[in-house]
């Protein structure tokens, strides 16, 4: 058969297969060129559109939450924090049929985040995914729910001892081992990039730090969520706080995720900046405290207590009651009395402890001095067209006892020599009337009328502190005013601005807003002021063992459906110690107390039960050793212990 | 003489061409294999591929060194065999993407007997031609004789199910016949009655209606029906000019189903570019011409007819492969020549290669023995 033995029997190739041949070799040329031609299309042409459409698929940009600053007290303990917040995830294989009781367990524990049963049981489903064709199970399950370590660790406590059986001694001992090796393995956690704001100390200086909430914004046109402060310092500072968002410009693919040959720009978040504030934790944990106490005994509707030290102006604590958690904001949210910042949003018009504006600028102008003899008309004065009262009838008094004893009367006679457009003056010298301008959001400037528009009986009013209003904080600056030689400062909240590690950014130093009175009328008026904390006056409660007191009390009627009461009062009390070298200014106001709402019976023990435990936690000397103010040594206010600090996330 | 020594030094640099186009292609299609499965399979492919490749170069030199009319004698024991593997597939064969066309054994080592269908059914056709070469003008001996045990193949194959071969067979059954001397009009009645048998169902039927609907404009069918043709041509436009670079491709990465198969091109495109992409189809398009310049210069019609009948079975796949990725097609699940992962592919179209060059061999062989070439249409006539 071989044709090269039997070259005859070849076949020779005829016209009409070199026909067909050539057509099919020319059909398949063509063929070639029409794909040519569409590869053309497709590559060069259509290059962009396609380019377009796969980068849409492959590209992501991913955001890197920073971590928001901390909030540190003067001594660095942490006020505001960050937790580095998980996502829980569980192994199919150490659960298997237990997936009931597993979500039921989970659930339970975790039912305060909102966390469903359902919801948990549905992810603990088999669960299958698709790899090269063959779907096959995947144990391992995300079961979406963020949790911080605490959770999880306490999650992990709960499922070692949830009765997964009603005998489990009568279980099999393999079945006993599978239970035991699930209630270790079944549920771990995997790390994010995310971030809990975490207030260690729960309820403490809450109205200061106030709190955080996810909230969308719009970044570089894309619609994301981001931590913001809502309140208090992570408001005001939350430009500081916040720090830089970091993202990542990536490439991923299905199934697989990022792909990080690709990753073509990856910017680091830059953490948030440190905010340093003047409170001390400890004083603020003794304000809180003594005025808890001081809540339980007086029932008060609301409350505050303001320590500031009078040569810097500087907040060492603040606290209002009621109070809020921050760590849980949306309860913060919702109830906006809890929340609200009183010492700076409350505006009420502050009795007699404005006396102490209406005695200075008498003094301060020397139209009184402290000894002068002024007629207290027994309690009852009228001049024809408006009448003023005593609560109890004084004949003749000093103008130091007018003040001590808070005679209202004499306390207009004594203005009254003063005139009504210089105590106006005054009363805006020491900063009534507009925002004390602490770095806190939200404050009022509280009302006073301006002179013109004060009618005759206005000034009788406002002299004995009515018909103006006032904030807790500005009546707390006056006096401390009056404790720095005169000198209005104004409140500090901020110390400083740290960077994350630690070096300071911003120092703010204190800020003199004006001289408001003379310094030697200081000297007078403070000699008044602790008449008050005698057995003569009306804050006796006030009354130090170790330390003189220079302080007011305040009654305020308030008014109800337009006149006002005899049933509901403001309890104040505002002071500073020691007398003679004035290191802290106290105030604690008490709204609505139970009872006759006097603020020498609300306001004064509280005064005292504080004043007493921050000048020994501040180590202050007492007072028999005073010392002139030019010798006071530099650091006396050092601190030398820092009060334990419960931890409550 | 002269006339005969060119003729030696054409089919001989043919030869040379034709290996050296299929080294190359191997070669190629061994890099764009491991940059198409690198990030799934790592090595392994690459390393499976490079041993496929050995054993191909094994079967073609073998096949290459040996006179190729022991295939003629043996070709009706080929074609039966081929006829009865297809048939074994029913009974013994494993289904993946849900047709069955493999068999398995030991779980690694698997076989496509269509694959050697396809050799077998071209050394048939060309062993008929030879051996009725002056009856195929009749209708019975050149149509409908051969065509029996050839549907019978075409049937099976048809029934795995796997359409692409089946038509991609079929066209090939028809240039080897009309090669071999058969009447076109036969052919052209089955062509007809074929389109109006697709028409008919595109017509009645809505599934495949979908698919063709998804063929034209496969934007809007990219989550369902055209998902991964839409993804070969994103893997083609993102390409560009120049190309990804090679192994920078994304689309390969999970995205484009079957990317070291049927898809590679796409691999190609992607991380190419349109000029390597290009160069591609033309070095197809040469090896194409190479393969039909020696079957033109065969000693024997058997030689001629298996020689163009392997030229064109290669030069066809290539070219609807091509065609399919960039939706010049409707989708047809057909590998790409020597590029494509796929031991039974890449091995018997290696063979198919072995016996070209056998082809060439021997012609030039017998060019040198028996004087003028019986290939030259004016020595026809002395003859």
């Amino acid at each position: 058969m071989s044709n090269t033995s039997r070259p005859d029997r070849v076949v020779p190739v005829q016209p009409l297969q070199l026909q067909r041949m050539l057509t099919f070799t020319v059909l398949l040329m063509v063929g070639f060129a029409v794909v040519i031609g569409r590869l053309i299309y497709l590559q060069a042409v259509r290059h962009e559109y396609y380019l377009a459409k796969a980068q849409e698929k492959t590209r992501r940009i991913y955001l890197r939450e920073s971590e928001r600053g901390k909030i540190m007290d003067r001594q660095g303990v942490l006020l505001a924090t960050n937790q580095r917040i998980r996502i829980l995830c569980a192994n199919l294989a150490y659960i298997d049929r237990y997936n009931d009781k597993m979500a039921r367990a989970i659930a339970e524990y975790l039912e305060h985040k909102g966390v469903t049963e359902e919801g948990i049981r549905q992810r603990l489903e088999l669960n299958y995914v698709t790899v090269k064709d063959k779907s096959v199970l995947d144990p391992h399950v995300r079961l979406r729910v963020k949790v911080t370590d605490e959770e999880y660790n306490g999650l992990k406590d709960y499922i070692a001892q949830y009765p997964f059986n009603e005998h489990p001694e009568l279980l099999p001992e393999s079945e006993q081992d599978f239970v035991k090796q699930m209630k270790r393995w079944a549920v771990f956690v995997e790390s994010v990039d995310d971030f809990k704001r975490l207030y260690p100390n729960g309820t403490m200086a809450a109205h200061t730090l106030g709190f955080t909430q996810s909230r969308e914004e719009v970044w570089s046109g894309r619609t994301v969520f981001l931590t913001k402060g809502i309140e208090g310092i992570e408001r005001t500072c939350d430009e500081w706080l916040r720090g830089a968002i970091g993202w990542r410009e990536t490439e991923r693919a299905p199934g697989v995720g990022e792909l990080r040959e690709y990753r073509y720009r990856d910017l680091s978040p830059r953490s948030g900046m440190n905010v340093v504030l003047t409170l001390d934790a400890g004083i603020q944990a003794i304000v809180e405290e003594e005025l808890a106490t001081g809540v339980e005994t007086s029932k008060p509707m609301s409350a505050t207590v303001i320590v500031v030290r009078p040569q810097t102006g500087e907040i060492l604590g603040m606290a209002s009651y009621p109070t809020f958690n921050p760590n849980k904001p949306v309860t913060a949210i919702n109830n906006g009395d809890a929340s609200k910042n009183r010492a700076i949003m409350d505006q009420f018009e502050p009795g007699s402890t404005f006396k102490i504006v209406s005695i200075a600028s008498a003094l301060s102008e020397g139209t009184s001095r402290l000894n002068d003899t002024v007629y207290c008309e027994n309690g009852q004065f009228s001049n024809g067209k408006w009448r003023l009262t005593d609560d109890h009838s004084y004949g003749n008094l000093s103008v130091m006892e007018v003040l001590a004893k808070s005679s209202n009367i004499g306390t207009y006679k004594v203005i009254r020599e003063v005139g009504s457009q210089r105590f106006f003056d005054y009363i805006r010298g020491f900063g009534f009337g507009q925002p004390t301008g602490i770095q806190l959001p939200g404050e009022l400037g509280g009302k006073v009328h301006h002179v013109n528009d004060w009618r005759d009986v206005t000034m009788s009013r406002v002299a004995i502190g009515y018909t103006i209003s006032v904030t807790p904080l500005q009546i707390t600056m006056a006096m401390a005013a009056i404790a720095n030689g005169g000198r209005l400062m104004q409140p500090m909240i901020i110390d400083r601005i740290e960077y994350p590690d630690g070096r300071t950014m911003t120092k703010y130093d204190p800020h003199l807003v004006r001289q408001v009175m003379t310094e030697q009328s200081t000297l007078d008026i403070t000699k008044a002021l602790s008449q008050v904390v005698s057995d003569q006056g009306t804050a006796r409660r006030a009354e130090l063992e170790k330390y003189t007191v220079a302080g007011k009390t305040g009654t305020a009627r308030k008014i109800v459906n337009g006149r006002y009461t005899h049933s509901k009062h403001l309890a104040s009390f505002v002071g500073f110690l020691p007398a003679e070298a004035p290191e802290i200014c106290i105030s604690v106001m008490f709204n609505e107390p139970e009872g006759r709402g006097y603020g020498g019976i609300h306001s004064a023990p509280v005064f005292k039960l504080i004043a007493e435990r921050v000048a020994n936690y501040l180590n202050l000397k007492p007072s028999e050793w005073y010392m002139p103010a030019e010798e006071m040594p530099e650091d006396l206010i050092v601190q030398t212990r820092v009060m334990p600090v419960h931890f409550q996330p | 003489m002269s006339g005969v020594e060119s003729k030696c030094q054409g089919v001989r640099q043919a030869t040379y061409l034709l290996i050296l186009c299929v080294a190359f292609l191997l070669t190629f299609g061994s890099v764009v294999i491991y940059s198409a499965s690198m990030h799934e399979e790592g090595s392994s492919l690459l390393v499976r591929h490079v041993m496929y490749v050995g054993l191909g170069l094994c079967g073609a030199l073998f096949l290459a060194w040996k006179d190729y009319a022991w295939i003629q004698k043996n070709a009706l024991w080929f074609f039966t065999v081929a006829v009865v593997l297809l048939a074994l597939i029913f009974v013994a064969g494993e289904v993946r993407n849900h047709a069955r066309r493999w068999f398995v054994f030991r779980n690694s080592i698997s076989f496509q007997p269509s694959e050697f269908a396809k050799l077998a059914l071209i050394v048939f056709l060309a062993w008929y031609g030879e051996k009725y070469s002056e009856q195929m003008k009749s209708w019975s001996k050149g149509f409908i004789y051969p065509l029996l045990p050839i549907g019978l193949l075409l049937g099976l194959i048809f029934a795995e199910p796997d359409r692409g071969t089946t038509i991609l067979l079929g066209a090939l059954t028809a240039m080897v016949l009309l090669l071999a001397g058969s009447r076109w009009t036969g052919f052209a009645a089955l062509f007809t009655a074929g389109i109006s048998g697709l028409i008919y169902i595109f017509s009645t039927q809505s599934m495949p209606r979908q698919r063709l609907m998804a063929w034209l404009d496969p934007e809007k069918f990219k989550e369902d029906q055209a998902y991964q043709i839409w993804q070969s041509l994103l893997a083609f436009g993102s390409g560009g000019l120049e190309g990804m670079g090679l192994g920078n491709g994304r689309i390969k990465i999970k995205f484009l189903p079957e990317q070291q198969t049927d898809f590679i091109f796409a691999v190609v495109g992607e991380e190419l570019g349109l000029f390597v992409s290009i160069g591609l189809v033309l070095m197809f398009a040469l090896l194409v011409l190479c393969g039909l310049f020696i079957a033109w210069n065969a000693r024997d019609r058997f030689g001629f007819l298996t020689a163009s009948g392997i030229t064109f079975l290669i030069g066809m796949q290539a070219l609807i492969n091509v065609a399919v990725v960039t939706n010049t097609l409707p989708n047809k699940g057909l590998s790409l020549p020597f590029i494509s992962y796929g031991g039974s592919n890449l091995m018997f179209m290696m063979a198919g290669v072995g016996i070209l060059v056998s082809i060439a061999h021997h012609s030039v062989k017998s060019i040198g023995q028996i004087g003028p070439s019986p290939v030259e249409p004016e020595e026809l006539l002395r003859a």
